[in-house]
């Protein structure tokens, strides 16, 4: 036995404001008598009353007395085990297969009505946390003992449109530690390591919820080329049994294809459409016999290109030409100028710094660019300011790296290359080897700014580099950078679970698919980052920008919805050195003591009403 | 809110309590009533709230730290490094406060907890293995959050070079941020000796077998002086392949040059040896190859086309011969059975228009290569035709032909009994010697113009005019014709022919003249028989080049000494073999006395048809056909032509394919120093490659792609455009089959993902299934090494990638390289807590009580 908080047994001191009361009154008897008495005599008690204490003072001090001590934070020591679990987790898989259908419910629905049995049986006094899975760990319930506070935990769950990560998993175990019991929720086993399941200091059990069921799904959208190149929309049958299904194409809200076809169980079939009629956003639906919602629907996006103004300004006439035949390879009906240059500092050959202004895309060749302020900039084998040949390779380079592409077999060698220096918002496309010294260098990057876009690259491309049959790589990712820089930045379609940012000193509100708002503001960095949970249509608005953020989901793993049976349950850690419930354990007596003080109050209130009732009784 | 809310029940005791107060009171004031009855239901509800277990929410500064240590082992980081941030976690763990808690995790490509979150100050010695070939921060961030309990301060502690090669950790920042987590991160201490790594292996995609080509090996070294290596490579066939190398600072990329002999696949492992005192990071690497078989080439000429065949098969090419009369108007499947197609000699006649569409659909549809030269160049008549259409190239009208002197030659064959016999086995009547003679007498006629004089006599014991020396044209046929029909028998002897072709030389004029005279044997006459004949030779210029046959000494030194006297060329021939070539020479040797002017070639533009062929030891040409380039052509060789440039070799690539023009005549005395060029053979090697399709067309091309975590995934590209149904992907190795369906993932390619294989050897086949057959449309042998692409970027010694880690800190509120105080600091953050209000709610029950008692005591009295 001890006190948790000794001091709070001050308190006590209650009692002997008890006794002074009592002491107090004692002085002070009061005598009933009749009216009629009034003008008799009576005697009058000189001699002083002790204090007798009666049963309502030994209540009272009973109740202050228990009051006191559980203040005083009374407990027991313990040494006998506890009879149900003191600690149980709930692990639930909320990535994008739990959102499945099972039938009138998900998969996820079905995963809390067992978790709500497990809870039902689990014995009195336990307590348990939520902790949900898909690209991240998150605890939504801290432990508690508060079964209703566990069932509105469980109610607010709901499945995301990501895949759920190992990683994810493997930190929701390490939550889940010092727990007694670890109760794990998913349609199938995540990748784990055996470490991370042996690091459970309680038992763990692997409840599988859901059947096979059958999935359409879009696997990819491809637009192609208005009017020249067909698109093509792929879509996967993943269920054991043929599957009919509706492929719907909007352009720009408007019907625009519209298919039946019939899928081989297991398969994949590649639909081509148009060519399109014009450019924008491009939605494909599938209807069909399907259990997962998510990847039913897909986006793409067109940009529009035509109008728009591009300046080429370039001191060599042959890569000039080159570079407007780039331009107009993407954007045919682009307006293009060009400008010879005159000096090497691409603010001198305008005529005036608004002059950029006017164009949507500069594509520049050999050109300091520091001064620029127009709106998106190329510079290809860009100066540095102040010395011609500053930044120069001394040798020969090569490319040898496309950034998330194998590397290229045999790096292809390069003209006169010059070491770029990037800003850290700039996003590094190929990379390469440079010569004397030895060095690696990034070729080609790209990035964004506030309201300026900027590519660059780094290698000369005279002799005609960009169309050299032996470089095409080259060509690839000189297309690639215009392409980019020359679409509106309004629009983007990304994948979710993929972080994007926006560069912003404010904060900007972002409305979700669901029509829920949500503010974000900048970090450090006066970025704003965002990862995309749902798929549709996200309106990211800052301070003097709006832009349309398009999430799609799909993938292979988390869209097969076929169920391979699992059962894993794993004891109590052995090797964690600490043994479950046999340590001496601190009980306080809170509840007993205030029950005691309740008893007393409401003993000493049917007393009251007792022996107030006899005494009108007797009166009467 | 409460933790015991089924206890609220008791609140329905309020009715009993009210009416004690209120009882309490026998016939006093209401207000003392109310008062007393209000106190009691007061005590009565703190209660209840006591026993119900009300919590409040108060926002507390945090007193507990919580640190999450995460290493970085990949392979990247030097053991040296390692152990110095270990014991960097071992210094924060000691300076702790008792009430903080330190975990330890470790990750690579994968995370393994080395400490749990602990308060007491043992972590341990840190040990523990994890996966290094990757390095993947995204993860171990992920996992680390995991690790904090919810109400703690939280610090992230990363211990690393920063250099990640799977994941993303700047996307992690939005959950880092979202959990309250602070992430500091410290760079490893510079590494003490220098390192060597070798960091990459390339081979290109398609190689040939019997072809070399180069292999590229990428090694780094942080030596600040050049250190000495020895590179080997070894192919599984096991053909070692060594250089010495020297090694300076930074990136080192070698090619050395590699073949293997046999197609199939083929495993190529490097290894690096350096001196003793240099740390090798990493000192072998393996790649596999494919390696296809010899490439098909077609050469399409009216003519022989001997030099091309001979050089192509010289380089290892199997080259086929056909006429343009045998190729039919819809040969495509028969062009697709080979790679490229030489036109060599082929007159607009003989290609006809059908023909020209079917070579250009080869070309623009189906990536074929075609090289045109010799006299189809020439041909004028193919201005504006589907052939011009898809070469480099305009035709134009060409310029004459320059002129020469006419040169007289005169050739005595024996055609002795003994020339009926084989040249190194004098026994054996086979008739070599004679048959090499009139191939060697042919090839030399063919050296020579319409123009040039020709006199050729037979002789055995007595002379036999073939033909008197005349011009050449109008009577080659015959003149072959004659010297095919040859047959051996008789003696030998050479003095009337030799002066029959004295006085028909002396009757020309023609100021270029040789005799050439072939015999295997000795001549009937004595040596001193021919002392008047070798001084008039020798007065008149005429030079007379003698050629022995055989093992046979009769006579050397007759032979020897007149071809001396005469400054001709005396040949003995060991292998006769060689005897067609060396008229030839003899011929150029001749017609080069007096020839055109050499018009000089050099490089427009290299590219990678002349790799290794150095710009002075371009041989010049006297003769080629004229054209225009086209404007997007590349003219890669140039030949002077009135002041200006006229192209050589030009090149394109058209549609899928690609098509080049040689002007010079491969077969022409025109291009005779380019014939005897020792770069020839290779200058037509790599003319061909360049142009010609990687492969043999096939309706499916099979690839591998490996995958950064070193899946594999089969790539079957369509090239019939046709749309194939019920594609597999058989895998078959020497632990058995299996098969994977592909998947369309556009109109033209299929793919099948076979996640990471065990390392062997696998054959893939394409099969296409339909009904109860089925057909391989395409195969690809396959090595699998196990190796996965992450590991060459983990392999390289970079220096850390501060920019990450800097972003990293700075997005959470950390920073970089921080201090032990940085870290200890307690920054003493708020979080949110429910706490039972006993606190509260005891003194109000003992407060609410002893007012309800006084009142009742004090001023009601007791109820006895």
């Amino acid at each position: 036995m001890g006190l948790l908080s000794p001091l709070s047994l001050l308190y006590a001191a209650s009692l002997a404001v008890l006794i002074a009361i009592y002491l107090l009154a004692s002085r002070y008897p009061r005598l009933i008598v009749s009216s009629l008495l009034l003008f008799e005599e009576l005697p009058s008690p000189v001699a002083k009353r002790r204090f007798q204490p009666d049963v309502f003072f030994w209540l009272e001090a009973l109740a202050l007395g228990t009051l006191s001590l559980a203040a005083a934070g009374l407990y027991l020591k313990l040494r006998a085990p506890l009879r149900g679990p003191s600690h149980r987790v709930l692990i639930f898989d909320i990535g994008a297969a739990m959102g499945a259908s099972e039938g009138s419910l998900t998969r996820l629905e079905l995963a809390k009505r067992q978790a709500l049995k497990i809870i039902s049986k689990s014995g009195a006094g336990s307590q348990f946390s939520v902790v949900t899975y898909a690209l991240e760990a998150k605890t939504v319930l801290s432990p508690t003992s508060d079964v209703s506070a566990v069932r509105h935990a469980l109610r607010s769950l709901s499945a995301v449109a990501v895949r759920s990560r190992a990683a994810a998993f493997s930190a929701a175990l390490a939550m889940a530690r010092q727990a007694d019991y670890v109760d794990l929720f998913s349609d199938r086993m995540p990748q784990y390591s055996d470490t991370a399941l042996r690091s459970l200091r309680g038992s763990f059990d692997f409840h599988q919820v859901g059947t096979a069921q059958p999935n359409l799904a879009i696997a990819s959208l491809e637009p192609g080329v208005p009017s020249l190149e067909s698109g093509f929309c792929v879509v996967r049958n993943f269920s054991f049994r043929e599957a009919r299904c509706e492929l719907r194409i909007e352009l720009n809200n408007r019907l625009t294809y519209r298919r039946s076809m019939t899928l081989a169980p297991r398969s994949q079939l590649v639909v081509p459409f148009g060519p399109l009629t014009e450019a924008g956003l491009l939605r494909a639906e599938g209807f069909g016999d399907d259990a997962l919602s998510f990847d039913n629907v897909r986006y793409a996006y067109v940009p529009a290109l035509q109008g728009k103004r591009v300046l080429i300004v370039s001191s060599d006439t042959g890569v000039g030409e080159d570079l407007a035949r780039l331009v107009k390879a993407i954007a045919p009906q682009a307006t293009l100028h060009t400008l010879e240059a005159r000096s090497s500092a691409l603010s001198a050959n305008l005529h005036s710094a608004e002059d950029a202004q006017r164009y949507d895309l500069v594509v520049v060749y050999d050109q300091v660019v520091d001064e620029f302020k127009g709106r998106s900039l190329v510079a290809f084998f860009p100066r540095s300011s102040g010395q011609p040949n500053a930044g120069l390779t001394a040798g020969r380079a090569e490319l040898d790296r496309i950034v998330g592409e194998q590397r290229l077999f045999v790096p292809i060698p390069l003209h006169r290359t010059r070491i770029l220096s990037l800003p850290d918002w700039m996003r590094v496309l190929a990379v390469g080897a440079a010569w004397q010294p030895a060095r690696r260098i990034p070729l080609v990057a790209i990035g964004r700014r506030s309201n300026f876009r900027m590519g660059v690259v780094a290698f000369d491309i005279r002799d005609h580099l960009l169309f050299d049959p032996d470089r095409l790589e080259v060509l690839e990712l000189a297309l690639k950078l215009v392409s980019e820089l020359l679409a509106p930045s309004d629009v983007k379609v990304v994948a979710t679970g993929n972080t994007f940012t926006i560069d912003s000193e404010t904060s900007a509100r972002v409305t979700l698919p669901d029509g829920a708002t949500v503010k974000l503001g900048p970090d450090k960095d006066k970025q704003i980052r965002f990862t995309p949970t749902m798929v549709g249509r996200y309106v990211i608005e800052t301070g003097d920008f709006t832009q349309s953020v398009f999430a799609n989901y799909f993938d292979a793993s988390e869209s097969d919805l076929r169920i391979e049976r699992r059962v894993l349950h794993l004891p109590p850690s052995r090797a964690s050195g600490r043994k479950r419930n046999e340590q001496s354990r601190t009980k306080p007596l809170t509840v007993a003591l205030a029950s005691l003080a309740l008893a007393a109050l409401v003993a000493e209130s049917a007393l009251i009403v007792l022996r107030s009732s006899k005494n009108r009784q007797a009166s009467v | 809110m409460f933790e015991r809310p089924e206890l609220l029940w008791l609140i329905s005791l309020v009715p009993l309590v009210w009416w004690s107060g209120w009882r309490a009171t026998n016939a006093h004031s209401r207000g003392l009533q109310f008062a007393l009855a209000g106190l009691r239901t007061g005590v009565l509800v703190a209660l209840v709230a006591l026993l119900a277990g009300l919590q409040v929410k108060t926002r507390v500064r945090t007193g507990r730290l919580e640190v999450v240590a995460m290493l970085d082992e990949s392979r990247s980081i030097d053991p040296s490094q390692l152990d110095a941030m270990r014991r960097q976690v071992l210094r924060l763990a000691r300076s702790m406060d008792r009430r903080d808690s330190l975990s330890v995790l470790a990750f690579g490509a994968d995370i393994r907890v080395l400490a749990e979150p602990a308060s007491v100050r043992d972590v341990g010695s840190l040990e523990g293995s994890v996966n290094g070939d990757a390095t993947d921060i995204a993860s171990a961030l992920t996992v680390a959050v995991g690790m904090f309990a919810p109400d703690a301060e939280k610090k992230l502690w990363l211990l690393s070079d920063g250099n990640e090669t799977q994941g993303d950790a700047l996307q992690e920042i939005p959950m880092l941020v979202a959990s309250g987590v602070q992430v500091f991160a410290s760079l490893p201490p510079p590494v003490t000796s220098a390192r060597v790594a070798l960091v990459g292996i390339y081979a290109p995609e398609v190689v040939r077998a019997g072809f070399t080509f180069p292999l590229r090996l990428d090694i780094e070294s942080e030596a600040e002086r050049d250190v000495e290596a020895r590179l080997s490579v070894q192919d599984s066939f096991g053909r070692p392949v060594e250089r010495l190398i020297r090694l300076h600072q930074g990136l080192n990329r070698y090619a050395l040059p590699f073949l293997i002999p046999k197609p199939g696949a083929s495993l190529i492992t490097s290894k690096l040896e350096v001196e003793p005192h240099v740390r090798v990071v990493n000192s072998s690497l393996t790649t596999s190859v494919a390696v296809s078989p010899a490439p098909r080439v077609l050469v399409v000429s009216n003519d022989s086309p001997t030099s091309i065949l001979k050089v192509l098969g010289m380089r290892g090419y199997e080259a086929a011969s056909a006429k343009p009369s045998d190729l039919q108007p819809d040969a495509t499947s028969f062009l697709l059975g080979y790679q490229a197609v030489v036109l060599d000699d082929v007159s607009s006649d003989a290609l006809r228009p059908e023909l020209q569409e079917t070579l250009k659909t080869y070309v623009s549809e189906y990536g074929g290569g075609v090289i045109v030269t010799g006299n189809t160049l020439r041909d004028s008549r193919f201005m504006g035709s589907v052939l011009e259409s898809f070469l480099p190239v305009r035709f134009r009208p060409q310029p004459p032909p320059p002129q020469r002197e006419p040169v007289a030659i005169y050739l005595l064959i024996d055609r002795s009994n003994s020339m009926g016999y084989n040249s190194r086995y004098p026994t054996i009547r086979d008739e070599e010697r004679i048959r090499y003679a009139k191939q060697a007498a042919l090839a030399l006629l063919r050296q020579l113009d319409d123009a040039d004089f020709v006199g050729v006599i037979a002789f055995d014991s007595d002379p036999y005019v073939l033909m008197p020396l005349q011009p050449l044209g109008g009577h080659r046929r015959a003149l072959e014709a004659r010297i095919a029909a040859l047959e051996p028998g008789g003696g030998t002897d050479f003095k009337q022919a030799l002066e029959i072709a004295e006085r028909q030389i002396l009757a020309t004029d023609v100021r270029t003249r040789q005799v050439i005279l072939l015999t295997d044997g000795d001549t009937n006459r004595e040596y001193h028989d021919h002392d008047q004949l070798m001084a008039d030779f020798a007065r008149q210029n005429i030079p007379v080049s003698t050629i022995r046959i055989g093992p046979d000494t009769e006579n050397l030194k007759l032979l020897q000494d007149f071809a001396e006297l005469t400054h001709g060329v005396f040949y003995r021939v060991d292998d006769i073999t060689t005897l067609p070539e060396l008229l030839v020479r003899l011929s150029h040797k001749s017609t080069d006395a007096h020839s055109i002017r050499h018009l000089r070639v050099t490089v427009a533009k290299r590219n990678a048809i002349l790799a290794g062929i150095e710009s002075d030891k371009l041989p010049p040409v006297e003769f080629y056909s004229l054209s225009e380039p086209k404007e997007r052509a590349t003219v890669s060789l140039a030949v002077e032509h009135q002041g200006g440039q006229a192209p050589l070799v030009a090149s394109w690539q058209f549609g899928l394919g690609r098509v080049a023009t040689f002007a010079a005549d491969p077969e022409s005395v025109g291009s005779v120093r380019w014939l005897q060029w020792d770069r020839y053979a290779q200058f037509w090697s790599q003319l061909i490659t360049w142009t010609m399709r990687p492969r043999l067309w096939q309706p499916f091309d099979l690839s591998v792609r490996v995958e950064r975590d070193g899946a594999i995934q089969i790539i079957a590209q369509n090239n019939d455009r046709v749309p194939a149904e019920s594609l597999f992907c058989r895998v078959v190795s020497s632990k058995g089959a299996s098969e994977i369906p592909m998947t369309p993932v556009s109109p033209n390619e299929y793919r099948a993902d076979m996640g990471t294989m065990a390392p062997g050897e696998y054959t893939f086949y394409l099969v296409q299934k339909k009904n109860d057959q089925e057909k391989t449309l395409a195969s690809l042998p396959y090595i699998a090494t196990g190796t996965v692409p992450s590991l060459m970027e983990e392999l390289r010694l970079r220096p850390p990638n501060r920019q990450l880690l800097e972003r990293l800190t700075q997005a959470t509120g950390g920073s970089l390289n921080p201090s032990l105080q940085q870290l200890l600091q307690h920054n003493g953050r708020r979080v949110v807590r429910y706490r039972p209000a006993t606190g509260y709610l005891v003194p109000i029950a003992i407060s609410l009580m002893l007012i309800e008692i006084y009142l009742r005591r004090r001023l009601v009295g007791n109820i006895t």
